[in-house]
């Protein structure tokens, strides 16, 4: 009895630190969420400014004020220097950012020049950059001297002009009072010293036509020649690298203010600011909806565990009711145990819940993880708040059952024990009712997938329904797996009914009885197992798909343009200089092809005029191939066509003046196979030029929904955020007879790259070495990449790690306690067993029997349901990650290598649990014979 | 002496308590007939649990011989000595012992499967739950029968699968007087119809008379031996 006693005490002993455990848990993953959400906010903000970089190649945050003034009489250069100041002052107070620099800009309206030896003339901007020389340094001659008739001119003015040093340029419209124009004399040519340098929020480059002068030269010319027009800009930057996610609101607020106050106020954050505000409603609704079922999971688990805890302590509670307790004295004495162990809790949940923030983050595939930056995440102080909140709520979990135990006296207490073998939820189908229910809401969104889709393109915020619908689909196959598993060990046991050995026997007869703590590890396992499936399922398929896109969308797996340099002639006819095109070597390419690449050369333009049916189409693009190249060099795009993609290339191949229309062309003008359209272009034949239109006429050989690098369905953003949807058209026709017939332009190189070793980084390092300057160069794998890095999907995915991880542990720790417990429960009724002659082995036959169909059968419904759930419902949940229409369409891409990997970490811990029990047996003098006189 | 079942020679057995050894048994000579109904009787702490065990396989004594259908149950295997519990005897433990995930029936059932039984188990379930009076209670669990009633399916239990001999320790301890001679008159029952042998425990002195044979056990010694011929 002693033994017994004590057995029973260090029993709780572990069920309290496995309370404590869940409590530590849930606290957890509340004080991990407002640093979760608040350092992917900065991380989304920050990789928005990031884009804007890459695409604009300017700074992201810059405030600007650009104006053209008339005056009556000539103006103070200074006090207009002063005026600019004045705005720059302004937004430095107001904008809650660090300002990093200011350009002004001061100068006259583009005038014409004359140079000494050559009759062509242009335009040039006479320049006054404050501070400017410091931050240029000259190439050649030397800096211009103060209030001298001299300038200093950029080599792109230099480029743009062909003006060179020491050269005497004449500005006729600038005349003094004299009438005599003014005579300026280049003293040297400058460059932008340092590329980098933040003083350049423009680049002084991109004026092509930037004449430098002194201030005080300007202000002279001002004065002498009575000038009254000028331009004015000034600009300022800020760094964006430590703009705080909160402020995003109040910088909004003040770039607007700014324009209102002024009409001339321009800025270039505005856009990020509402794509990140936009982003930001997303990953909120994601990380709540992800949040919930997993803060369930483990409010189930404290629970469970307290019930557990009450029920081998009804005794203590019947005893106490006797003793003249009243309810409340005893809901206040449990109320004080979890309100001990919840400041307990706090107190170890506070590092351990940054720690899973930081895993969170660290995440960039489902359960991969690398090392990157995390200071985006920092303690926030909700996450005390948070913390408080989570306490309260175990606190509350905590009480309910004990309302229920502690009206138990002893004779209620034998009574309970009686009760019915059915649970609640089994006698009235309840888990049959819930997965239909959950289930019909589950099918009514993937039915509208598509519109949903749609929803989140023109920019309302994701329905976080469609994320718990999955998992309380998911919840509710787990408990109705509870009664699967039920039928079949019915089914297994009447099978053998009459010839189960004892310990079997046994062992059937108590997995029939109710026991409800056993169900809760089973929707346990199922659950988890299932949604960790689904959530792997859910990222092999946005990896997959958005990979597949890409490629698709680069159409090779390298495409790489040359800059051609334009050759000048003379047209006699239309008296002016033309320019025209003629082919570098290609063969300087065939380095490239060592490797065993396949490539061919592809015309692409994208402003031909197509005419079918009369109906005419602009803008359409037009794709020159060779056929047979482009067969071997593009990626192939089986099945995303009517016909084999071999067939149109064939097709086209057969027909010298043949053509392939995209589907959206014959949509739009009724076109068929056979018939005749026409298409005009611009031709480099002849050394023509800008206006020089040529039409074709061509044979419709084939129309298709997909090509490689036909990107068929684009978006735009409109001022909302929202994006528009945009149809592209496209036709395929013929390299040799596109040449021809408009002559040669500047084409792409696509090059496959298939099963060799090269990559982008060779043919960049090739061309580089070959004298080849590069306009661009598509990189498949390098856009992957890229694109994997989408800040949604990673903090989705650190979220869902987080799940799993969380998940596993509750599991693991809640089958063990589970499992040891009923154990010791029936230490006495092994014992039995044993005096009856039962050998261990038959008794450990019991335990395993028991797993078999309590862990197992949930595990291998956890497969199931978690496979179910991928195929039915991946595709829905997918879209918000891919809500584009796209030539490829959304594929659900079941990954197996995963699935068995989480069956095989599950199973895992089955066996653990199954050994950790045997060898408790075996350790303990559980299961030796009961003798008599001990019972 | 050809119809005896069990037999012990120079039975000791002395446990180590807070270092201390203490002989609790100090050399029993036991002999037990078929088909008798056999009391040991004593004081409280005399001994007669610990013989009990020691008789039926479920101890070891640490001195002495136990002769049990004509093998020497001391000097076996772990294994054997299992086999023997499971088929040969019958156990009626003093809190009634049944395994409460299981009904009447399946309780009996149970031991029917762990001895292996050899004829019809259901005809054989029913017949002892009517020879204890208790067919129609035969699909109660434990908790839904009163204290006498879950004795006598632990008699019919511990008999079912036809054991050669039946240790009971104070199978009347829980119970009042009325239900105590029912049960007693039960093992008489089952004595002459089933030819069963019983060894029993008991402190009740109305009881005694009941018996074949009653050994008074004192101290660890056995201090007197009678026999009923009635
Ligand atoms: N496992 C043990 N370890 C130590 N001492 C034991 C053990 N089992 C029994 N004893 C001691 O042996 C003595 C005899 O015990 P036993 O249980 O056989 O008495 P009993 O005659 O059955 O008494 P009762 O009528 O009260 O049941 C007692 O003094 C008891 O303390
Ligand atoms: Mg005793």
């Amino acid at each position: 009895m002693i033994t017994l006693l004590i057995g029973k005490i260090k029993n709780r002993k572990l069920l309290n630190l496995c309370l404590l455990f869940g409590i530590v848990l849930f606290i957890s993953v509340a004080i991990c969420t407002p640093m979760f959400e608040y350092g992917s906010y900065n991380r989304l903000l920050q990789s928005d400014f990031d884009d804007y970089i890459e695409k604009n190649n300017r700074e992201p945050i810059v405030l600007s004020h650009m104006e053209q003034i008339k005056t009556d009489s000539p103006l103070l250069i200074e006090s207009c220097m002063t005026q600019m100041q004045d705005y720059s002052d302004i937004w430095e107070k107001y904008l809650p950012a660090e300002k990093k620099s200011t350009l002004k800009l001061f100068k006259l309206p583009d005038t014409k020049y004359e140079r000494e030896y050559d009759v062509n003339t242009g335009m040039v901007g006479i320049y006054v950059i404050p501070d400017a020389m410091s931050h240029l340094e000259i190439l050649s001659g030397e800096m211009y001297g103060e209030n001298e008739y001299e300038c200093v001119i950029l080599q792109s003015t230099m480029d743009y002009t062909g003006i060179l040093s020491d050269e005497t340029i004449t500005l006729p419209n600038i005349k003094d009072k004299m009438g005599t124009a003014t005579k300026l004399k280049v003293t040297g040519i400058a460059e932008v010293k340092d590329v980098y340098d933040e003083f350049w929020i423009t680049d002084p480059n991109t004026l092509n036509n930037a004449v430098l002068v002194s201030e005080s030269l300007l202000q002279k010319l001002i004065t002498n020649c009575n000038l009254v027009n000028y331009e004015y800009s000034v600009e300022t930057s800020f760094d964006y690298r430590g703009i705080d996610c909160r402020d995003v609101e109040d910088i909004k607020y003040y770039l607007e203010e700014f324009g209102s106050k002024d009409k001339y106020f321009e800025n270039s954050c505005t856009d990020t600011l509402i794509e990140y505000s936009f982003g930001q409603k997303e990953i909120e609704v994601i990380i709540r909806v992800v949040e919930m079922p997993m803060l369930a999971l483990l409010l189930f688990f404290i629970y469970t565990v307290t019930g557990q805890i009450l029920s081998l302590e009804t005794a203590e509670i019947a005893l106490l009711r006797s003793r003249g307790y009243y309810r409340k004295d005893i809901i206040l004495l449990y109320g004080r145990q979890a309100a001990v162990l919840s400041v307990i809790g706090i107190v170890i949940s506070i590092p351990i819940g940054m720690l899973m923030c930081v895993m969170a983050a660290m995440a960039d595939g489902f359960m991969t993880f690398t090392l990157h930056s995390i200071a985006s995440y920092r303690i926030v102080y909700p996450m005390f708040i948070y913390a408080l909140i989570a306490a309260v709520c175990v606190i509350a979990v905590m009480i309910i059952p004990v309302i229920g135990y502690s009206d138990n006296d002893v004779v209620g207490n034998r009574k309970n024990k009686m009760g019915s073998n059915k649970s609640f939820i089994q006698k009235y189908y309840i888990d049959v009712i819930l997965v239909v229910v959950t289930g019909y809401l589950m099918y009514n969104y993937v039915k509208q997938t598509e519109l949903l889709a749609a929803d989140i393109v023109s920019g309302k915020s994701i329905d976080g329904m469609m994320f718990l619908g999955v998992s309380f689909f998911i919840f509710s196959c787990a408990v109705l797996s509870v009664r699967l598993t039920k039928y079949a060990i019915t089914l297994v046991y009447r099978i053998g009914n009459k010839k189960w050995a004892p310990n079997l026997y046994a062992s059937f007869l108590e997995l029939q009885s109710k026991n409800t703590k056993r169900d809760f590890i089973c929707i346990f396992i199922v659950f988890t197992l299932s949604s960790s499936i689904f959530q792997a399922n859910l990222a092999s398929t946005i990896n997959t798909n958005s990979d597949m896109r890409v490629t698709y969308d680069d159409g090779a797996d390298i495409v790489i343009m040359e800059k051609w340099i334009p050759e000048k002639k003379a047209d006699p006819v239309n008296k002016k200089m033309v320019r025209y095109y003629v082919e570098p070597d290609y063969s300087r390419f065939e380095g490239i092809r060592d490797d065993g690449c396949s490539m061919t050369r592809v015309i692409r333009d994208n402003s031909v005029t197509v005419r079918a049916n009369s109906i005419p189409l602009t803008e359409c693009e037009e794709m020159a191939i060779n056929t047979k190249e482009f067969g071997e060099s593009a990626i192939p795009i089986d099945g995303l066509n009517s016909e084999h993609y071999y067939n149109y290339l064939n097709a086209l191949a057969g027909t010298v003046d043949g053509v392939l229309i995209s589907r959206s062309i014959a949509d739009y003008t009724g076109a068929l196979v056979g018939e005749r359209i026409v298409y005009e272009k611009l031709s480099d034949l002849d050394g023509n030029s800008e206006d020089n239109k040529v039409t074709m006429s061509a044979v419709i050989v084939g129309i298709f929904d997909a090509w490689p690098g036909y990107k068929r369905y684009e978006y735009k953003r409109d001022d909302n955020g929202a994006e528009k949807l945009h149809e592209n058209h496209l036709i395929v026709t013929n390299y040799a007879n596109d040449v021809n017939c408009f002559g040669i332009v500047p084409y792409e190189i696509w090059v496959n790259t298939d099963k060799t070793k090269t990559d982008g980084e060779f043919v960049r390092e090739y061309c580089e070495e070959a004298g080849i300057t590069l306009d661009y160069i598509k990189d498949a794998k390098e856009d992957i990449a890229i694109t994997r890095n989408s800040s949604k999907f990673q903090i989705t995915n650190g979220l869902f790690s987080l799940e799993f991880v969380v998940s596993i542990l509750a599991c693991t720790v809640g089958m063990l306690i589970y499992w040891i417990s009923s154990m010791k429960q029936r230490e006495m009724l092994f014992g039995i067993y044993r005096a009856m002659g039962m050998s261990m082995k038959e008794v450990v036959g019991i335990i395993v029997n028991e797993q078999i169909f309590a862990s197992v059968t949930s595990w291998l419904f956890g497969g199931l349901f978690g496979i179910l759930t991928s195929v039915f419902g991946v595709k829905l949940l997918a879209t918000v990650y891919l809500p584009y229409k796209h030539s490829v369409p959304l594929n659900t891409v079941i990954d197996y290598a995963d699935i068995v990997k989480l069956l095989a970490i599950v199973m895992a811990i089955i066996i653990l649990c199954i050994y950790i029990m045997k060898k408790l047996m075996q350790s303990s003098n559980m299961a030796q014979a009961i003798k008599m006189g001990e019972d | 002496m050809s119809d005896s079942i069990l037999y012990a020679r120079g039975i000791r057995r002395s446990f180590l308590s807070s270092g201390k050894e203490i002989e609790v048994l100090k050399g029993i000579d036991i002999n037990v007939q078929k088909g008798k109904l056999v009391i040991l009787k004593g004081r409280s702490g005399s001994g007669k649990t610990t013989l009990l065990n020691i008789l039926s396989a479920l101890d070891m004594p640490t001195g002495g011989q136990v002769f049990f259908d004509e093998t020497d149950i001391t000097n076996v295997s772990e294994k054997e000595r299992e086999l023997v519990r499971r088929k040969k005897i019958g156990f009626v433990f003093q809190s009634v012992a049944l395994v409460p995930i299981m009904n009447a029936y399946q309780n009996i059932d149970f031991v029917l499967r762990m001895a292996e039984y050899e004829g019809d188990r259901d005809e054989r379930i029913k017949h002892v739950l009517g020879l204890v009076g208790l067919e129609e209670r035969m699909l109660h669990m434990p908790l839904q029968l009163s204290g006498g009633e879950r004795q006598r399916v632990a008699i019919a239990r511990a008999m079912a699968h036809k054991p050669m001999i039946i240790f009971a320790d104070e199978p009347t301890g829980a119970l009042d007087t009325a239900a105590g001679l029912n049960v007693m008159r039960l093992f008489k029952e089952l004595i002459r119809v089933e030819n069963m042998t019983i060894v029993m425990t008991t402190h009740d002195q109305n009881l005694m008379q009941m018996g074949d044979v009653v050994y008074e056990i004192e101290d660890g010694e056995i201090i007197g031996r009678s026999e009923n011929t009635n």
